[in-house]
C-alpha cells in the first residue's frame, strides 16, 4: 500500500501542534527578553563613553585655562622692566614663564587630538548601532509578526485535527 | 546572565563554547528551537508542514542567523570601541597610535566562525 503523499495529512501526534506553539511561544519570550537585556549592555557602553567624553572635555577646558594663565604670567614677565649689573634697560629672561607655556600648548593639543579621537569614536559607535538595529527590527519582527502568526496557523491545524478525530470517534464509536 | 546561560544549558543537555556574554544569551536556547523545530518532519509530513518548513523554520533561521551575527558584531565593535576610549583617559593618551577604521573592522570578525550556524560540525 502507497503511504501518504504530500496532499494527504499526516501526522503521528496531533499534540505535535501544541508542542510547536508552545516551543515559539517559549522562542518569543525569551528572545524578547534577550533584545532588551542586548539594548540594556549597549546602554551602559554608550553611558561610559560619554562620561569619557564628558572627562575629555573637561581636560580640554583645563589646558585652555591652562595656557591662558600662562599666556598672562608670559606676557606679564616679558613686560616687567629689566635691567642688567650695570642698570641697562634689557630683554626680561623668561625662560621658565616661555617653557611653562610650551608644556600647557602641548597639553592642550593632546587634548584636543584626545577629543577629537573620542568623537570620532562616537560617530562609529552610532554607525555600528544604526547597523544593529536594522538587523534588530528584522528579528523583532520575526518575534512579533511572523512567529505570532504561525502560532495562529498551527493553532488552527490542531482545531481541524481535533475535530477530524473527534468525528473519527463518532464514526467507530 | 552566566547563572540563567547555565541552567539553559542543562536543561537543553547542550554546551557550546561561550563566544561572548550577549551571544551566549541566544546561542544554546536558539540550537535548541532549530533542533526542534527540524524534528517536525518527522512526525509532521504533508503540504502544510511543507509550508510551515519554508515559511516559519528556514525564515527564522535566516533571520535569527543574521541577527545573532548582528550581536556578535556590536559586542565586539563596542569592546573595541570602549577600550580605545578607555585609552584616552590615561597619562600618556594622545601619544601612542590610534586604532583605524580598518582594525575595528578586522577585530570585529572575532567568533562569526564560533557560532553554531557557521559550524560544520553543527547542521540539522
Amino acid at each position: 500500500m502507497a503511504g501518504p503523499s504530500k496532499k494527504d495529512a499526516y501526522i503521528d501526534n496531533p499534540e505535535l501542534f501544541i508542542k510547536l506553539m508552545d516551543l515559539i511561544n517559549n522562542f518569543i519570550h525569551q528572545n524578547n527578553d534577550n533584545v532588551r537585556r542586548v539594548g540594556d549592555w549597549m546602554l551602559e557602553i554608550e553611558n561610559q563613553l560619554h562620561k569619557i567624553k564628558e572627562l575629555l572635555e573637561q581636560r580640554f577646558m583645563d589646558a585652555q585655562t591652562k595656557l591662558q594663565n600662562a599666556d598672562f604670567e608670559l606676557n606679564m614677565c616679558r613686560s616687567m622692566p629689566s635691567y642688567d649689573d650695570e642698570g641697562r634697560p634689557q630683554k626680561p629672561n623668561c625662560s621658565s614663564e616661555e617653557n611653562a607655556r610650551f608644556k600647557a600648548k602641548r597639553q592642550l593639543d593632546v587634548a584636543q587630538k584626545n577629543l577629537n579621537y573620542m568623537d570620532e569614536l562616537l560617530r562609529y559607535a552610532q554607525k555600528f548601532a544604526q547597523e544593529y538595529d536594522y538587523k534588530k527590527q528584522n528579528f523583532i519582527k520575526l518575534l512579533d509578526n511572523k512567529l505570532p502568526s504561525s502560532i495562529s496557523t498551527l493553532h488552527k491545524h490542531y482545531q481541524i485535527m481535533q475535530e477530524y478525530l473527534s468525528l473519527n470517534v463518532k464514526r467507530n464509536g | 546572565m552566566a547563572k540563567k546561560n547555565t541552567e539553559n544549558q542543562q536543561i537543553k543537555g547542550h554546551k557550546f563554547e561561550p563566544i561572548n556574554p550577549l551571544v551566549d544569551l541566544f546561542h544554546d536556547s536558539t540550537y535548541y528551537f532549530f533542533q526542534e523545530l527540524s524534528k517536525v518532519s518527522d512526525e509532521w509530513d504533508d503540504a502544510a508542514s511543507e509550508s510551515f518548513r519554508h515559511e516559519v523554520t528556514v525564515h527564522s533561521q535566516n533571520i535569527t542567523k543574521e541577527y545573532l551575527e548582528s550581536v556578535l558584531d556590536i559586542y565586539n565593535k563596542y569592546t573595541v570601541i570602549l577600550q580605545e576610549a578607555e585609552k584616552l583617559t590615561k597619562w600618556n593618551a594622545g601619544f601612542g597610535g590610534w586604532m583605524s577604521f580598518l582594525d575595528l573592522s578586522m577585530v570585529v570578525e572575532r567568533g562569526v566562525s564560533r557560532l553554531f550556524f557557521n559550524r560544520d560540525d553543527h547542521r540539522f
